[in-house]
Order: C-alpha cells, then structure tokens, then sequence
C-alpha cells in the first residue's frame, strides 16, 4: 500500500505547538513501523523555511525521494481579503499533486489550518470531468472540536475564522477515516459530527522518548538564573486561550497560604498570546501575586522544557478542554508529580484520583497543589504512578494503530483509485481551474504566470529524465585558455560522449547580474555542433532551465562570485531535491593568500562557505581534498556529516579534450631553438606561487656559467608580477636561451612538449599539476618541487628538489645541474612509468562518485 | 529624552503601520489603487529596492523571487521555460473560452 502523509502540520504555525510535534512523531512512528508499505510524505512549498528540519528530521529513516514538494503560488491564508484565487488555486493543485502520486491512502495530519499562514488543506475539491477518475481515500488526524463545540468564545467577531473553520469541518466530514488522539475526543467526533463509529479509531498519543527522566537536558542552574527561578516551582506548559484556565490557575496559586507561596514560584513557561498577557497581568494584581512570584519564561526550546519538566516540584494542567494533554504526559515521563483536569481527554491520561481536580472550581485547584507541593509522600506517589503510566503511551503503539486503521481502509474501501499519468492529471487540472475558480476569481497576467510555473514544476512532463546539469558560466563567458578552463573544455567532451546513464547532459550558465540559470544551447551548437547555417544558428536560444527533483547540477568552472548572486536559486533548487556538487580545484588563496589579490582569499573562502550548503565537492587530487577537510574543521564548524568530499584526478590525452588549434608564424623557428639544446618547460600563469622570478635568476646563473641550456616559459601574464612580466622580452637572452610563449593554443603546446627536454614545476603550491602527468605521457622527463600534491601525481617518476627560502634560486641552479649530470649519464627519473588518466577515465571516476 | 522618546516613536510607527496594513489587508481593491498610485509616482521602485536591499542584508536563504525552484514572480512570460509557456499559454486559452 501506498500511503501519502500531509505533513503540513509540521510546517504550518502549529509547527511550534503539539500538533505540529505530534505530526511529526507520527509521521515517524509509521515509517519505522511500515513494514512493506511505501510511506511518502508531502509538504507545501510555499513553507520553505520549514522544509529543511523536516528533511533533516527524516532523512535516517526515509529515502530523500519519498519526500515530495508540491508549489502554488502564495500568500494563501484566508484571513487576509483578496487570496481567495490562490488559495483555491492551491487546494486544487495540492490535490491534484497527491493524485499524481498515486497513493491508496492519504492522511492529513492537520486539517484546521490555513488561516494565518499559508497552509493548504481540503478534502474533495480535485475532481477531473473523468467517469474513471476515483481518488484515493483520505484519512485526517483528529484532534478535538473545541472551537465547533465552544463557538462563542473562538467565533465571536472573527467571522472570518468562523467561514473558514466550518468549511473545515465539511472537508473532514469527506474523510474517509478520522485518527483520534484520544477517546474523548473519538466520542466527541461521533458524537458532534455524526461520525460513523467504525470510521473513527482512537490511535491516541505518546511522548518523544527525548522526555526522560533520566537527567535533564540542559543546565538546570543555568537555566533556573536565565529566567529568574531562584525558589522551588510549579510549572504549566502550553498556550493562553481561554480554555487552559490560566486565570483560574492564577487566582488558585494567589489563595495557597502565605509561607508555602513565599517558599515557591509558579511558572508558566511557554509562549502567551500578546493579547493574553494583559489579563493574566490584571489577575495577578487583583489577587495580590507579586511579579516574583509568577514567571513568564516565552518561547523556550525543547531542552529546556524537558530540563523544567525534570526540575520543577509539581506540574499543574488546569485546562478544562483537551484533545489529548501532551504536557501532562511530557511531565510524567520527565518524572515531574502531575496534578490535572478531570474534564475531558485528560483522565485517559492521569486517571488517579489523587492526581484530579475540578477545574471549574478554584478551591478545587488550590486544594490539589497545595497537597503537591507541601505532601512530600503524594509527591513521590505521584512520580511513581507518573512514571509506570506513561509506559502506556509510545509513538510505536500509536503509529501500529494508525497502520492497522489504514489496512481495515484500504481491505473495505469499495473501489480502487485510479491511477492517471501527469499528463491527464495536468489536463484535467487545467480544466478545473479555467472552468470553475477564474469564473469567480478572474486573474490577472501575474496569476496566470505564477500558475503556469507551478503547474509545471509540480507535473513535469512524461519520460523526462534526469538531467545532469554542468555549470560552465565562465567558459561560456570567454575561454581564457586556463588550466581550469582546460579541465572544463575537456570534461564536459567527456560528459557528453558518456553521459551518465539514464541522464540528459546539459550545459548550463548564468551571469553575477540576474538570479537563475539558462542552458547553453548556442555554446553547445557552436562547441559540439555540426554545421548548421546561420539562420538556424540565431534561432537556437538560450532558455531558462527548468529542474526537478534527482537531477544533478556540478559546479564545473570556478566562478566564486557567481555563486554569491545565485545561492538563492541553487537554495531552492536543493531544497527541491537536485543534488549539488562543486569541483573544488585548490585551497591556493588560503594557504597562499600573498600570491593572490587582496580579497582573493576572503572571496574563496566565502565561496567554499557556500558550496558547502550542499552535497558535497570533487577536488582535482588527494591533497586538495585533505586540505579541504583541514581547513573546514576549523572554518565550517557547522558543516554536515553527510557533506561528501571526494576527489579524482585529471586527464593526460590532450587530442581528447577539445583542443584549441592555431600556430604562430614563427612556432617552426622557436621549436628549432628549443629542439638544439636541452630545453626546460615551464607552464602556468605568470603569478608569485609558480616560482618564476626564482627560476629564471636560477637559469641566470647557469648561463652566466656557460651551461648551455633553454627556459620556456608558457603562461599567460597574471597577477602581483607586473614589473617582471614587462620586462621578460627585454631580457638579454629573449629568444636565444630564454622564451615566453604567451596563450598558446594546444596544439602549440602539444608541440613544445614534444620539443622538450625536461619539464620544471617550481610552484609553491598547485591544485593537481596537470603539466606533469601531460608531460609524463609524451615521456618527458620532469624535475618538481617536493610538495605533497606533486608527490600524489608524479610519485617516483620526478626529480624533486626541496624548497630553499634562504636562497632559492641557488637551490633551483643546482638541482638543474644535479638532474643534467644525471640527464647525461641517462640515470635520471624517467617519467614514463607514472599512472596517467585519460580525460574519460577521469570523467568516469566524477560520475561514479555522483551516483553512488 | 532621546532615550524614552526613541523606543515611544518606534512602536506609534510600527503600530500605525501595522494598522494600515490590516486595513490594506481587509480592503484589496484599497490596495491595489494604493500600489498604482505609488507606481505612477516612481515611489514603487524606490521602495522596493530599499525593501530588496534590506532584504538581501538579511540574507534571506530564499529569494522573494522564486516559487519553489523556479523564477516566477516579477518575471515576463519570455522567462519562463518552454514547458510553462505552453501551460500558461493554455491557461489563458481555456480562461478566454469561459
């Protein structure tokens, strides 16, 4: 069986009070129980702040696919005039998104609301103009009838309350199954509504096990000076609405004789309703209770009720109207005395006699805590029978009984639901929207805007597969021809020509100016594309993407400040279930934040700070991945234990990687030059962390010896290196033992390397060193400085010379003459040993990682 | 003075405007005529960037912007994907029809 829960109880207002902790224990009962049944749960996308606790809540117990987001266009909550077209909108396309489920059961865990928020919720209004259409059936949470059974005191001058209550209470009468928290309030149900007996069970309710009475869950000594409790106490949780009695408990507390007050304080701890706390205030004045006396802690966390609960001297629950009375079972299992109500559900709940008063009658109420407070042998009986009771009541019984009800549904329920595709579901939503809410509600070109984007979303259309969405924002930009830009040209070759199986690879951009992204179709056309004419060319567009739920987005290109104007979007489309992943391709800026313009290092850390929101990252090597994982223990305390960092390394095979053609008129001269001496390589952008400025006053020296020997230098001019990149064509040696290729394409490359004697790396510090294993692969030897990452790639297959911050260039010198006697005597590391991928490989190793 | 007079001008502030938004809230075509007006003076524009520089100072993690993971507001119907402009574009047919 199918079985779709509702759970919007946990993200509406009433997220903050039972129903919205009972919704959510619920909802967890029934997975851990579910044996064979499949469990979905929804929620109303328009409450998104609420959505990611829930996930979090949930996701050790059920797959993140079978939590499902449904989108109307808001605000919806009734008691504001002029929503009525959106909010019938909503109900419709709530329905409808259930439907699309499939379900053979639904439950609603919290009908009654929806009036000062927007929560959505309705029973039967989803109904296609198809003979063949019969929905599934609906089962709702049943609390209690307190504002239907107490009109007077909820409705008087709040008829819009009162419209949108009892419209409610028609939806529930279309139920097929009520679940009463309670047996009072199952009598209630048949008694007020004229349920059918059989069709209302009594699953009653439980406390969190976090309520224990084995030690309390913060500070008491903390907690009892934060709110200024400096006296043994009695304590009441909940709200302030007319039936919780406050008054009453109030005047009762005032009557208790003078030294058992003076010796203790009451404490109502909770949020009281602003319009509440004047009257209360007054009681107190007009019975004589100072301000000391009696405490209003507002909001408090969880926590620190349990730690209230552990440490008060009695718990009081004079409220005359209950669907249940979670605080008194919360008290009891925390091991607090209770006193209670006898009215109502709360007798199911504390039945000893001891234990109840009258809540109608202050005497009653005092009499009882005075007993409480002063009887030290009522008292222990009290916790004793407190403790053996609430053994009764257990989320597992609770959630059984719920399984069990929805089985006896599903066994008698005389017609199957009919199973429609989306397609037929969006038709006849449509349908029912032009033809019985636009009549009446007449929207305008926004409405029809905010409907179609949410009809979509909530129905993607048929066979859609996943899509693997590649971010190459700066590639689409300008290729800078960077080593980055070169991993990026060469993987998404790769995703391209083997895309993850079952998903649609698709390039996609966006700018530092507007939110959200487009595909990149034109770039796509004019990168992969077979010739096409001109005009078929400008009718290719760029459109908006559009997402769902199992489809994948990788940060490919390094565009940091994209990522700060789009987080929004890449938020939502998280939330919504698309999997975001970033390659990371190095920590450089922080470890080497004088090698970088000011602000570089704050800007990536900032960026790293954001990618870590989501899924995880791929970082080019090894090293970078435990940089990473360094560097976040100390700045990202808060990062997520499910947060994935995995590494790959880069691709060799240059001819597969998309490479850019072209050669310089004088390219066969300067190849000559480097063919008729040993030649050593450098590549990389001309900036402080490569080791130029070293290198070069190294080559110096050897010339100055008489070495004959080249430097190549290929890279583009960065930054911090103005003055030696000015002068690099003015050096003597410029183009005689010395050259500077400046953006070559690959194709130059491919044949420098080949040119080449040696390859020398002498950064500082490098993401992965995609020269060496290019360099490893043409079988040119390599001389490195000895840094852990060039040790990951190059293993055995390098010379290494160590760091000399004393006298680097003298340390460089040597180390070239070192490796040439070596080079002479062919006992040099030859690198043709070492382990290089090819870009597939290392493509493949990426969505390995990405579907696990 | 400064001091006591401060916290007594915000909350006349913040209930006034708190009083105006129930009666805006309760009478939408009040509101609409209200929002016009501001618009044709250019009084909108300011305001909401104002209200949008505030917000991004909030650093709100979701964008007024979006329903769910589309852009959906404020938007043209050009902005939307292919898949929504031919849901919307039924919309308005089937609406016209009625």
């Amino acid at each position: 069986m199918r079985i779709v829960i509702d759970l919007q109880g946990a993200q509406s207002n009433s997220r903050f009070r039972g129903i919205g902790r009972y919704s959510l224990a619920l909802a967890q009962g029934i997975i851990r129980n579910r044996g064979n049944h499949e469990i979905i749960i929804v929620l109303n996308g328009m409450l998104r702040e609420s959505i990611p606790s829930i996930l979090e809540f949930f996701a050790p117990i059920l797959p993140r696919d079978n939590i499902r987001i449904w989108y109307a266009a808001g605000p919806v909550l009734e008691m504001r005039k002029g929503t009525e077209l959106r909010r019938e909108s909503a109900e419709l396309i709530r329905e409808s998104f259930i439907a699309s489920l499939q379900p053979d059961i639904v439950h609603i865990c919290s009908l009654f609301e929806g009036f000062g928020d927007s929560t959505v919720t309705s029973i039967g209004r989803f109904l296609p103009d198809d003979e063949a259409f019969i929905q599934a059936p609906v089962s709702v949470s049943f609390y209690d009838l307190i504002p239907f059974i107490n009109q007077l005191e909820y409705f008087d001058k709040k008829p819009d309350y009162e419209t949108n209550y009892l419209r409610k209470i028609e939806d529930l009468k279309k139920a097929s199954l009520l679940l009463a928290i309670s047996e009072f309030s199952r009598a209630e149900g048949i008694k007020y509504l004229r349920f059918p007996v059989e069709k209302i069970v009594n699953i009653s309710s439980a406390a969190d096990d976090f309520f224990t009475d084995q030690a309390p869950s913060t500070d008491p000594d903390t907690l009892l000076k934060k709110y200024q409790i400096t006296k043994p106490f009695a304590l009441y949780t909940g709200g302030a609405d007319p039936r919780k009695n406050l008054k009453s408990l109030l005047i009762a507390y005032a009557r208790l004789p003078h030294a058992l007050r003076q010796a203790h304080q009451l404490v109502l701890a909770g949020t009281i309703a602003k319009e509440e706390l004047p009257h209360l205030e007054q009681t107190m004045k007009e019975n004589g209770l100072e301000a000391d006396e009696v405490i209003f802690t507002d909001y408090i966390s969880d926590q620190e009720l349990h730690t209230l609960y552990f440490t008060c001297k009695l718990f009081v629950f004079p409220s005359w109207h209950e669907g249940f009375g979670l605080p008194a079972l919360e008290a009891m299992k925390s091991g607090a005395p209770v006193i209670a109500s006898n009215t109502t559900s709360l007798p199911e709940v504390v039945s000893i006699k001891e234990a109840l008063f009258d809540p109608r009658s202050i005497e009653s109420i005092a009499t009882k805590m005075q007993a409480g407070l002063s009887d030290e042998g009522l008292r222990t009986k009290l916790i004793a029978y407190g403790k053996e009771k609430a053994r009764e009541f257990s989320w597992d019984i609770t959630a059984k009984k719920a399984l069990a009800a929805f089985e006896a549904l599903h066994a008698n329920y005389s017609t199957s639901p009919t199973h429609q595709t989306n397609d037929v579901i969006r038709a006849g939503l449509i349908t029912q929207l032009t033809t019985t809410v636009f009549p009446r509600h007449h929207p305008q070109e926004d409405d029809f805007i905010r409907l179609a984007a949410c009809i979509g979303q909530n129905f993607p259309a048929e066979h859609r597969r996943p899509q693997f969405l590649i971010d190459i924002s700066q590639l689409v930009t300008i290729d800078e021809k960077t080593g980055i830009q070169r991993v990026v040209r060469s993987l998404i070759a790769e995703f391209i020509a083997n895309p993850p199986e079952n998903y649609d690879v698709q390039l996609v951009y966006s700018d530092r100016f507007s939110l959200g992204y487009r595909y990149a179709n034109k770039f796509m056309q004019k990168m992969f594309g077979s010739n096409i004419s001109k005009q078929k060319e400008d009718g290719i567009q760029d459109e908006v993407i559009e997402t769902q739920m199992n489809d994948i987005f990788l940060g490919l290109d390094l565009q940091s400040e994209n990522i700060q104007v789009q987080k929004q979007f890449l938020n939502a489309l998280h939330l919504n279930g698309t999997r975001i992943y970033f390659v990371v391709y190095d920590l450089l800026p922080l470890y080497f934040p004088k090698a970088f313009p000011e602000t570089v290092d704050y800007l990536h850390a900032q960026w790293l700070k954001q990618i870590s929101k989501y899924d995880g990252i791929f970082c080019i090597s090894k090293a970078v991945a435990d940089e990473f994982i360094y560097w976040a223990k100390k700045n990202i305390p808060s990062l997520s234990p499910s947060f994935r960092v995995n590494w790959f390394h880069l691709g060799a095979d240059i001819e597969n990687s998309v490479p850019t053609k072209g050669m310089p008129a004088n390219a066969p001269e300067v190849i000559a030059k480097i063919k008729s001496r040993p030649s050593f390589i450098m590549i990389g952008t001309i900036e402080p962390r490569k080791g130029y400025r070293q290198s070069l006053a190294a080559f110096e020296a050897l010339w100055a010896k008489g070495v004959d020997v080249n430097l190549v230098i290929i890279g583009k001019h960065g930054w911090l290196m103005d003055e030696f990149a000015n002068d690099l064509p003015k050096h003597p040696e410029f183009n005689r033992h010395f050259f500077w290729l400046d953006r070559i394409s690959d194709e130059y490359l491919e044949a420098i390397y080949s040119a080449g004697t040696c390859l020398f790396l002498a950064s500082e510090g490098e993401g992965f060193g995609l020269p060496l294993i290019e360099a490893a692969r043409r079988h040119l030897p390599i001389i490195t400085r000895d840094i852990p990452v060039f040790r990951e790639v190059a293993g055995e297959y390098a010379y290494y010379f160590q760091s000399n911050p004393i006298d680097e260039s003298t340390a460089i010198a040597s180390a070239i003459e070192s490796w040439l006697k070596l080079f002479k005597l062919k006992q040099h590391p030859p690198s043709s040993g070492m382990p290089w991928l090819t870009w597939k490989q290392s493509a493949q190793s990426i969505i390995k990682n990405l579907l696990k | 003075m400064k001091k006591v007079l401060k916290p007594i001008a915000k909350k006349t502030v913040s209930t006034m405007f708190n009083y105006a938004m129930g009666v805006l809230d309760q009478n939408p075509a009040l509101r609409q005529s209200l929002i016009n007006l501001l618009r044709q003076s250019g009084a909108l524009k300011k305001i909401k960037k104002l209200y949008f520089a505030r917000l991004s100072k909030a650093d709100s993690p979701f964008s007024h912007l979006m329903i769910g993971p589309v852009l959906a507001i404020d938007i043209s119907v050009q902005n939307l994907s292919p898949q929504n402009q031919v849901i919307y574009q039924s919309l308005k047919n089937k609406a016209k029809v009625k």
